[in-house]
């Protein structure tokens, strides 16, 4: 069993909680108390890393033991899936998506190694996502390039957490959020690849290919065709961002700015029940920073073509007429850079007040628990749409794809296939997010994490014992609080 | 030495050749007593959008299906805003064609219909098992028939102005809903081209609306054949986006387009996207290839449910259980299946194959396109079986929801949205009760003691 909502328990306690009430302190008081919970935040981070630390010691001699029998878990033998490198440029451009360092603004940018873009291994050596002084997000390791001859060299240690979309809302899903795709241009429209191997030219009719190409066709015809194959594909690859609703004023805001704050999206329009929201109450799609999220992400996982999810049809021919399934979708065979496109979601009521939503938030929050602005915790589909934007208690949308948001209306983040047997290197972080005093809103990420990096499993194949090493060094801290 | 005139006839050759004048005599005086023993099959056939199409269909290949089966082959063309009403007419009176081809799913008509399951039989020894969309267009669960065949259908992409999107950062077209709202109005203020959906009770307004309605996650019916149009936000959602949408970044024009108004509208460049079947493309490749250029396909805009986006049309033929070459018709169809590349030639790549066999280069076709510039612009099609659900979904087209859709149930609840004649709330209510009257009558009808 894997850790999900059923273990919860372990941060049922509020730690050092100290809610919203501060906001209406003089400033005086309200820095210091800033202050304190900062100290407060960071001491619970040390802990917190010197007990994982703790924990990697004593695994140690399990980590370095080689091809013993019968096989243990977390031994070095069972790590054979290399952690997440990000992709060479040749494999960016073969997947149709630009890496021109152009434009200076989410409008304007060309690609991804603009600045905008904020790609791994030219910017965000450290801040978010990283968390502690002197952490940093990737790190130079030319192991990447010769395990997997489509990366570069720049290992991504910053691996965040999301729920996956599976309906179990299971904290499970680890992604290595690479760079942001902020408009169209990103998307090729014009690239021929130089490389042979990528050859996969389709010839005139009515000859058809030798090398079965059509077969795949759906992603890898942005090598030879215009970018918007790529940009097609990834639309059926949803990612949800949750931002924080509730302002700096202490004002809680129920539409994004910009070109999502429309007639359409006032809560008044969405259930004539909630009050009308004023222009410019609005909160800011700027940024996914982790420190600007309500709570963790969710990825829609489940539209892969393995499990058939995604109503797969046959559609096609490969070489000399066979049928083949040309349109799976597959987020693992179809969406090679892992790619995203990012669906905002937001409520439409403060939850701090009484409304027509009141009730619905309060069930959910008994069972997902509440994030940082007090509203419910979503993790699944069916929280989202059949209990929430079914009411109009709540509302998703898609950023503008001309850029005029600012804000990344895409995201390069794939994946990890599979984050057991070493795919968690020992040098990685969790990213997460954290309540104001340091702790995680979902310990459970806390502890998939730890027992894949350190067991290379789930905490589910773990002994009795392990699961409790485990448990104590995600919850370590609550005992020093 | 004999000549002609004198030669004598004998007695038993006299009997002979009288024998043989008598016997081809009523045929040399009477032609039309020979053709009177001829098969004759009447055809209804919708009047396809690329009138090219209707060409071949009537003067080569049911042409050359007639002279091969011995068989009178008559096809009437039908324009698509009379089928419903011709079909009723034929029904109502017991006569008409044998074989009526419509651009939807009958199931209205299904009582008047034979069960089709023996044709997908036929076909699929060739071509392989019942292919979904046509399962889910044309069976009945209750009476476990079929009661049409279905052997192809039309996407429905995005059509849009790939410079007038540029303007608004946005070459690669609208994408999303929301930025159909966002790029829309951009294009708008600067160009002063408005997008232009079809909003009004026509096929393409009928096509678009329940479309952008469904992509908002609201259903008609819901997949057990509940009503559940209005019984939630999503069906506001939707109403109110379009308000917005017309009111921000579209156009008065979008309320008051007849038949194929969006398309003379994106022929004249007069609005900057639109929804239809790539005959819009066509008709301006053919008219005008400036501008055909200019125009790029997308799949359908992701809203809330996802890249969906119904068929603009399903060619769902029904043999009347009154048609008179009963037989005929059957062969017909069937036979007609064995024609589907070359239709799908013939319909310039508008009709996508029901069975994939039949087409099975398919993507090569739309990869390498003779007619568009550039030559791959219809590979954007090459997923549109992943992306096109059936009419009544996510269930089946049964009648009820099918009597909904042609009388224009959706339309009207947006127009009368977008016209402030009635709130959202109050517009989906409306349209609710209009469609569980149309549930509760079809239960009466198909009811165990029902006669009907």
């Amino acid at each position: 069993m894997m850790t999900g909502a059923d273990s919860r328990t372990v941060c049922s306690k509020q730690y050092f909680d100290s809610g919203f009430a501060c906001s209406s302190l003089p400033g005086r008081i309200r820095r210091e108390d800033t202050m304190m919970k900062n100290g407060r935040k960071l001491v619970w981070l040390f802990v917190q890393f010197l007990t994982v630390a703790a924990l990697l010691f004593v695994a140690a001699p399990r980590l370095r033991a080689q091809a013993d029998a019968p096989p243990a878990i977390g031994d070095a033998d069972d790590n054979f899936n290399p952690p997440p490198c990000d992709f060479n440029d040749g494999f960016y451009n073969n997947n149709g998506i630009s890496t021109s360092n152009l434009g200076s603004t989410a409008a304007t940018a060309q690609g991804v190694d603009s600045v905008p873009a904020q790609r791994f291994g030219l910017f965000r050596k450290t801040g978010p996502p990283a968390f502690l002084p002197g952490q940093v997000n990737w790190v130079i390791d030319n192991t990447c390039t010769t395990r997997d001859a489509i990366r570069n060299n720049v290992r991504i240690l910053a691996t965040t957490g999301g729920y996956v979309d599976d309906g179990t809302g299971s904290p499970t899903d680890f992604i290595s959020l690479i760079a942001f795709i902020t408009n169209q241009n990103f998307f090729l429209q014009n690239f021929v690849s130089g490389d042979p191997s990528f050859d996969c030219t389709v010839p005139t009719p009515p000859n058809l290919p030798n090398s079965g190409c059509v077969v795949i066709s759906n992603s890898l015809n942005a090598r030879n065709q215009p970018g918007d194959d790529m940009f097609d594909i990834v639309s059926n690859f949803e990612a949800y961002p949750a931002l924080k609703q509730l302002l700096p004023n202490g004002t809680f805001a129920p539409v994004p700015c910009g070109s999502l704050d429309t007639l359409a999206n006032n809560p008044n329009t969405l259930n004539p029940g909630l009050p009308f929201n004023p222009p410019s109450n609005c909160f800011p799609v700027t940024s996914i920073a982790t420190p600007q999220l309500r709570q963790d992400w969710r990825f829609a996982t489940n539209r892969n073509a393995i499990d058939g999810s995604d109503n797969n049809n046959v559609q096609g021919s490969g070489n000399s007429g066979v049928i083949v399934n040309n349109s799976p979708f597959g987020y693992f065979c179809d969406d090679l850079l892992g790619i995203w496109i990012n669906t905002y979601w937001w409520f439409t009521q403060d939850p701090r007040v009484n409304g027509p939503c009141s009730q619905i938030y309060a069930n959910i929050a008994a069972v997902e628990g509440t994030s940082l602005d007090g509203t419910p915790i979503v993790k699944t589909a069916d929280e989202l749409n059949n209990q929430l934007e079914a009411n109009g208690c709540g509302q998703e949308g898609k950023l503008d794809f001309g850029g005029a948001d600012g804000g990344a209306v895409w995201l390069i983040c794939p994946a990890i296939p599979d984050p057991r047997a070493g795919a968690i290197s020992l040098d990685a972080f969790l990213d997460q997010v954290h309540k104001p005093n340091g702790f995680p809103l979902d310990i459970n990420f806390t502890i998939n994490f730890l027992s894949l990096q350190i067991f290379g499993v789930f905490p589910n194949e773990l002994t009795a014992a392990q699961l409790k090493q485990v448990q104590s060094a995600a919850a370590g801290s609550s005992s020093s609080q | 030495m004999h000549g002609a005139k004198g030669k004598h006839v004998s007695r038993r050759e006299f009997i002979r050749l009288a024998a043989v004048a008598a016997a081809s005599g009523p045929f040399f005086s009477f032609p039309q007593r020979a053709l009177a023993s001829q098969k004759t099959l009447r055809i209804a056939k919708w009047a396809h959008f690329l009138p090219e199409y209707d060409s071949w269909f009537e003067k080569e290949l049911a042409s050359q299906w007639g002279e091969k089966n011995d068989t009178r082959v008559i096809v009437d063309h039908i324009p698509v805003e009379r089928v419903h009403a011709d079909a009723a007419a034929e029904v109502a009176s017991g006569k008409g064609h044998d074989l009526f081809m419509f651009p939807w799913p009958p199931a209205e008509f299904h009582r008047h219909a034979i069960d089709h399951t023996e044709i997908y039989q036929n076909v699929s020894f060739k071509y392989g098992s019942i292919p979904q969309i046509s399962y889910k267009s044309t069976f009945s669960p209750r009476t476990k028939t079929h009661f049409a065949f279905a052997d192809f259908w039309v996407p429905s992409p995005v059509h849009y102005f790939e410079d007038s999107w540029a303007e608004a950062g946005m070459p690669l077209g609208p994408g999303t809903y929301d930025s159909l709202h966002s790029g829309g109005q951009r294009i708008r203020a600067k160009l002063g081209i408005p997008c232009g959906l079809a909003l009004t009770p026509t096929l393409e307004g009928n096509i678009s609306l329940n479309t952008l309605l469904y992509a908002f996650r609201a259903q008609i019916l819901d997949a057990h054949g509940n009503v559940a149009l209005g019984t939630n936000a999503f069906t506001t959602n939707a109403l109110n986006f379009v308000k917005s949408l017309n009111q921000d970044a579209g156009t008065s024009d979008e309320l008051t387009w007849g038949p194929s108004g969006n398309v003379h509208a994106m022929l004249a460049h007069k609005i900057s996207c639109t929804m239809n079947s790539i005959s819009l493309l066509r008709a301006a490749e053919k008219e005008n290839p400036a501008l055909a250029k200019k125009i790029r396909l997308q799949p359908p805009l992701l809203g809330p449910y996802g890249v969906t986006a119904f068929p603009h049309a399903t060619n769902c033929s029904s043999i009347w259980s009154f048609a008179d070459n009963k037989e005929g018709a059957k062969q017909f169809l069937v036979d007609l299946i064995d024609s589907s590349s070359t239709g799908y030639e013939k319909s310039q790549s508008c009709n996508f194959p029901a069975y994939p066999k039949t087409v099975p280069n398919l993507i090569v076709r739309l990869d390498r396109d003779s007619q568009s510039d550039p030559p791959h612009k219809y590979n954007t099609l090459k997923d549109a079986l992943h992306w096109t659900p059936n009419l009544g979904a996510p269930w089946l087209a049964n009648p009820a929801w099918m009597e909904a859709f042609n009388s224009f149930v959706i339309p009207r609840m947006f127009a009368s949205v977008i016209q402030s004649n009635l709130s959202a709330q109050d517009a989906a209510a409306a349209a609710q009760r209009e469609v569980t009257a149309i549930v509760e009558k079809w239960k009466q009808i198909q009811s165990p003691v029902s006669k009907g």
